[in-house]
Order: structure tokens, then sequence, then C-alpha cells
């Protein structure tokens, strides 16, 4: 029970917006699926389409296999949970729960049992005589999980539902949606604009940006293997350094030049992006993660050492990140032609430098020149045209 | 560091100081239009308490806001009138008649106006409130008109759909803003949540405008309770005649003056209003819509 398709799904405003472009994807039944991306793209109107609340210009949605398109909110036994939570205002918490229920007409006792088993899994059950402007933001958010969890339906839709609790709380609320999930096992969509919520809480993610679908995978696989420029500088904190690279034919073999530093392409990188091997000579752009610097000791080999100068050190704790001069000219996915694949999310100074995360305990000192040695795996590489990953 | 809060404590005690001389004076300016503003709408409500309960032989012998010997023979006259009593049950009717009508059309068309966007919206939208800038006594003559044409000359149902037509726009008018402002998700909670449309406003957006259906409700009682014009153009006997027209018909009637049977009479046909006044005051000003959305 509760998987749900999305089939060539478009959705176009009355003012000429097109909010969601050509969306197409499955959630499995059980599954939890995050979708991610930044304000405006789409995901609140992709969600609000399968809930019944926005209609659908094109395309189909299906729950279980059947067309909802023309399905109203209610015949489609899904539960929602708002970012503003919507409370009921004039009800108090234990009729906020049970209104789902009133609306199925089912009263008496298996109303009570019902709400009180919410009101137990979610740890609200002694704040049930209040009404919601006596609650917190987190006992309010608890409130809204218990009027989605009542009814026990199909699929559960969350809107940003932890944006308005403050950073600590989101933590722990995170936490217990996953755990919750978890223990109903009802088919989930999430949407959050805020990549580690994403990341932790998804057993996929689909990436979103200006309405068309970037890429739906893994948390891991996200992080590990991003398809376009995009989701690789949207996915991983820290964003990954792109920038604008030539591949050449080196003294030992294929190897990629930006700026005045090079890296070996080695045999790992080419079984992972074939293409890049007929690069040569070509304009690509290169992407380089944060975390895959080290400072380099003696064993490290040429092709993977890259010496520059320290232009500031952040020291964070447990890490430390390093911003390294560099003159290859810095890639957003703005920069990218074929749209839609765009918005400067990184471009935050006209500085040329590339972010190494690093560990605190042998730090260099800013203006210092440092060797740094690179894992070769962990390079990525971009059509500069489609921004697609070369593959 | 210690000579700025030397400093800030004295700037404290000098306001202390000179809030403790203003306390007076500020006193003084508060009290004193608030005094003369009760005065003002009160003093003749209390004479006319007062004239009330005198006999009529003794309104200007005593002249004293407090009657030397206070009688309730005015009202037990006034009660006993037949005039009055027929008269206070077609005011009775005709105020909840137009009260309801009111409510019952009201509410959906200004729902649908908070709601829906249509075509000529906007249009429509100010022409329900067009109503409210004539001029009551041009409407006298042509309602008279029709009234005759269709039958409905003398009689209250009659009265009660003009009267509802009278009280639309402004019923309208409350209750479209009063229903913009109830966050549209909360309905769109009650769809997911299983409610059908009627349901949601029926659960939803009713109780939480009850605030507003008060003020409404309360508007629309004053205004049908205290119509004269339009009763004077569309009644003519006491079958459909309501209280405030019968007040002006006892003026005539009652011969020589008889101060104190008109003084009850109006004083017995607010009454009623000062009582619904305050049964609901408290309603409109609880805040019902805290905590809906943060
Ligand atoms: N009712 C509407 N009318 C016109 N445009 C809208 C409407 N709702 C949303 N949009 C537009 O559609 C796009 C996607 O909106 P939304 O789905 O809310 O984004 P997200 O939830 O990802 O922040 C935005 O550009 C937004 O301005
Ligand atoms: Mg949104």
């Amino acid at each position: 029970m509760g998987e749900v398709s999305f089939k060539n799904v478009v959705k176009r405003f009355p003012d000429g917006t097109t909010a969601v472009n050509k969306l197409n994807f499955d959630v499995a039944e059980g599954e939890f699926l995050v979708l991610v991306g930044p304000s405006g793209c789409g995901k609140s109107t992709s969600l609000r389409m399968v809930a019944g609340l926005e209609e659908i210009t094109r395309g189909e949605i299906t729950i279980d296999g059947e067309v909802v398109n023309n399905l109203t909110p209610r015949e489609r036994d899904i539960a929602m949970v708002f970012q503003t939570y919507a409370l009921y205002p004039h009800m108090n918490v234990e009729q906020n729960i049970a209104f789902p229920l009133r609306m199925a007409k089912i009263s008496g006792d298996q109303k009570k049992r019902r709400v009180a088993e919410a009101a137990d899994i979610l740890d609200i059950a002694d704040l049930l005589g209040r009404f919601p402007r006596e609650l917190s933001g987190g006992q309010r958010q608890r409130v809204a999980m218990g009027r989605a969890i009542v009814r026990e339906p199909r699929v559960f839709l969350m809107d940003e539902p932890l944006s308005n609790l403050d950073a600590k709380l989101r933590v722990q609320m995170r936490g217990e949606i996953s755990h919750l999930q978890r223990a109903l096992k009802t088919t989930t969509v999430y949407v959050t604009h805020d990549q580690v919520e994403a990341m932790t809480l998804g057993d996929r993610v689909a990436v979103m940006h200006e309405g068309v679908l970037q890429q739906l995978a893994s948390p891991a696989m996200l992080y590990a293997e991003p398809e376009t420029v995009f989701v690789a500088s949207f996915i991983g904190s820290p964003p990954m350094n792109l920038c604008n690279a030539m591949v050449e034919d080196g003294p030992d073999g294929l190897q990629v030049r930006f700026g005045k530093m090079t890296l070996g392409i080695d045999q790992t990188c080419l079984s992972k992006f074939p293409k890049v091997e007929k690069m040569a000579g070509r304009q690509i752009v290169l992407g380089t993660r944060p975390e895959s610097f080290f400072m380099a000791d003696g064993s490290a080999g040429e092709a993977s050492r890259i010496r520059t100068k320290v232009d500031l050190v952040e020291m964070l704790g447990a890490e430390a990140l390093v911003y390294l001069q560099s003159d290859a000219q810095p890639i957003s996915s703005a920069s990218i032609p074929d749209r839609p694949v765009a918005e400067g999310i990184f471009k935050r100074s006209q500085k040329y430098t590339i972010v190494a995360r690093l560990a605190p305990q042998v730090l260099p000192r800013v203006g210092e020149l440092v060797d740094l040695h690179y894992e070769l795996g962990a390079l990525h590489f971009f059509d500069p045209k489609s921004g697609k990953a070369l593959r | 560091m210690v000579p700025d809060i030397q400093n800030s404590q004295e700037k404290l005690a000098r306001f202390r100081r000179w809030s403790w001389f203003a306390g007076p004076l500020r006193k003084i300016i508060i009290w004193l239009p608030l005094t003369m503003l009760v005065l003002w709408t009160l003093g003749p409500f209390l004479i006319s308490a007062s004239v009330s309960f005198k006999e009529p032989a003794h309104v200007f012998s005593d002249a004293s806001l407090i009657p030397d010997d206070p009688t309730l023979n005015a009202y037990a006259r006034t009660i006993d009138r037949p005039g009055f009593q027929r008269a206070l049950w077609n005011s009775v009717v005709i105020a909840f008649g137009s009260l309801i009508l009111t409510l019952v059309v009201g509410v959906p068309a200004a729902y649908a106006f908070a709601r829906y966007r249509f075509r000529g919206r906007h249009l429509l939208l100010m022409f329900s409130l067009l109503p409210m800038l004539v001029p009551k006594v041009g409407l006298m003559f042509p309602l008279f008109l029709l009234a005759v044409k269709v039958g409905g000359f003398d009689s209250r149902i009659f009265m009660i759909l003009v009267f509802t037509g009278m009280l639309l726009p402004l019923a309208v008018w409350l209750l479209v803003g009063f229903f913009q402002a109830i966050p549209r998700e909360l309905e769109e909670a009650a769809a997911v949540d299983g409610a059908t449309q009627f349901a949601a406003i029926r659960t939803i957006i009713l109780p939480l405008s009850i605030p507003a259906l008060l003020t409404v409700a309360v508007l629309a009682f004053r205004e049908a309770w205290n119509e004269f014009e339009l009763v004077l153009a569309l009644t003519q006997t006491a079958n459909s005649r309501t209280l405030p027209y019968e007040l002006y018909l006892m003026q005539d009637a009652t011969g020589l003056a008889d101060y104190p049977i008109q003084n009850a009479f109006a004083l017995l046909t607010i009454v009623p209003l000062i009582l619904v006044y305050l049964r609901i005051e408290r309603y409109v000003a609880e805040g019902l819509l805290s905590g809906a959305v943060k």
C-alpha cells in the first residue's frame, strides 16, 4: 500500500510560471523519499499535486496504480504535515488529532483509543486538553504529526515540517521522524530545502532544480556520483569545488589542468568517467571535494599532488576549512549555458579559491605555500555545456 | 563601564521623579475627556429614564433627576397597550428574520468572494456594496411602488427581504475581510484530513468566524430593530408595524403629551438591544485566531 508515481507531470500556473516540468519518478511502498532543492524549485507544488491541493496541468500521478488526477484530497487517503502545521486553532490537541477520524465518521471507543495511541507514540498524551496557542513550536509539530498518523493513511506528505523549529529541536525531531517512519513503514514523501536533512532522512533523495528533477538516488550515490553540476554544487557542505579546467595529454598519460595546477587522471577515474578519455585538449568542468584533500606527506605521488598558497583558514574544531589560492575560474551551475541547470549557489566571492577540509592537527598558516594530496578517485568531470557528468 | 552604569541609573531615577510628578496630571488628561464623553452620551438617557419613572403630572413639578416617588406606572401602561405588544412581536420577527436571512445569504456570498477568483469578482463585490451609498429616503418611494406591485405592502416578509437587502453589503464586506484572514492552509489541512468543502466550512471556517458572525448579527439586528423610514413607507396597519413606528404614532395618539409613557416606551425599545450587546461583547473580544499558524 502506498506506491506513488509521477508520470510526465507538468504544473503550469495561470500566470505562466512552469513550477514543475516533466517530473518522472516512483516512490516505492514504505519508502522514505525526500524532495530537496532550493526555494522555488517546485517541491511544494509537486507535493501538493499528490495531495490534491493543486491541479495537475499535464501528466499523471498514481497512488497504488490508480490515477488520482481527478480525485479530491479526501478520496486519496493521504495525510499531510504543513510547514506551518495548520493546527485548528479552535480545537484542543485531542480534537485536532481526532479530526481525521471524525471526518471518517469513526467515533466512540475506537476514536478514543486511536487518538490515545497516536498521542502516546508522539509523547503528547499530557497535552490533549491544550489548545494550539498554548503549545511550543516542537509540541505543535508533534500534534501535526499525530493528526497525520492517526488515520493510518497510505502516504505521508510532509512539507518542510521542521523549518520553523530552532536548530537543536530540528535535529531532535529529525531523528524522531526517522524513527517513526521506520516503525510505521508508511510511504513518505518529504520536502525540504536543507540538504543535510535530505541526506539524513531519505532512503532516496530527489534533487530538484527549476521544476526539473536533477537526480534521484540514495544519499551515498548522490554524494559519490552527482549527475549534474547542480547536484554537485548542492550536496555536501562545504559544496564541491567546481572550476574550469582542461584535459591534457601529460608525460604520464591524461591529466587535468586547472589554472596553474594539474592532477593526474588515473584508471579509476577513467572507469568512472569514460568520456573523459576522448576529451584531451578540451574544456571541462572539474569538481573536487573539499574532504578529499590531505596534507601531503612524502609518500604521495607527483600526479596527486598540488602546491599552492593558503588564503584563509577557518578552524571549526574537529576540522578546518582551508581556502587555497587558485587561478582557475570557478563555475557555478549558473555558468552552464544549457538550462535548466542554474542559479549561483556558491558564487560566494570573486577571489578564486578552492576549499579543502583538513584535519586540525597540522594546519598550514595563512600565506604559507602548502603541498596537498588529492584522492584522485574523487575527481569529478562535467560537460561545460550541458552540465552533465562525463560518464 | 562604571561611570556608564551610574549615568544610566541617574537617568532612570530622574525619569521616575518626572513620571511621579506627571502622574496626577496624566490621570486628569486621561479621565477628563472620558468623563465628558460618558456624560454626553449617558445624559439624555438618564433624563429619559428619570422621566419614565414619574407620574405625568410630576414631570415638570419634580425636576430632580431622581424622582421623589418613583413609579412603574408608565411601564405598566406601556406594556398593557395592545399596540406595544403587537409592535414588539413584529419587531422581534422582523429583526430576527432579517438577521438570519442576512447570515444565510451573506456567509456563502462572502466565502465565495474570499476564496474563489472568478470573472467579474471585483466588479461584483463593488456592485454589492453600492446600496450602502444610496440614501434610504431615496429608496422609500421605489420600494413602496414595488411593494404594492408584488403584493408585499404591509407584509413582514417583504420587510425582512428589504432589510436583508439593506444589510447584506455591510455583512458581506465584513465577512469577506474576515474569511480572507483565515489561513487557506487550515482548509487545505481539513481537505487532506478527509473533510468535504462543506464540512471544512462548517467545522473550521464558521467556528473561527464566530466573532465576525456575531458582529454582523448584532449590527443586522440593530439596523432592523431601529429602522423607521422604511417601516413608515412599507406598512399601514398594526399587523406589521414595528416599535419605532409605534412610538412615533403614540406621540399623536396620547393627545396631551404623556412624557412618562413615551420615555418608558422608548427605553423598553432599546433594552433588548442593550442586553444583546452585553451578551456578545465578550465573544467578539476573544482572540480565537491566535495560535492558528505561527
Ligand atoms: N499559486 C501560484 N501561482 C503562481 N506561481 C506559483 C504559485 N505557487 C507557486 N508558484 C511558483 O512556482 C514555483 C515553485 O513554487 P514552490 O513549489 O512553492 O517551490 P518550493 O516549495 O520548492 O520552494 C515558484 O517559482 C513559485 O513562485
Ligand atoms: Mg515550499
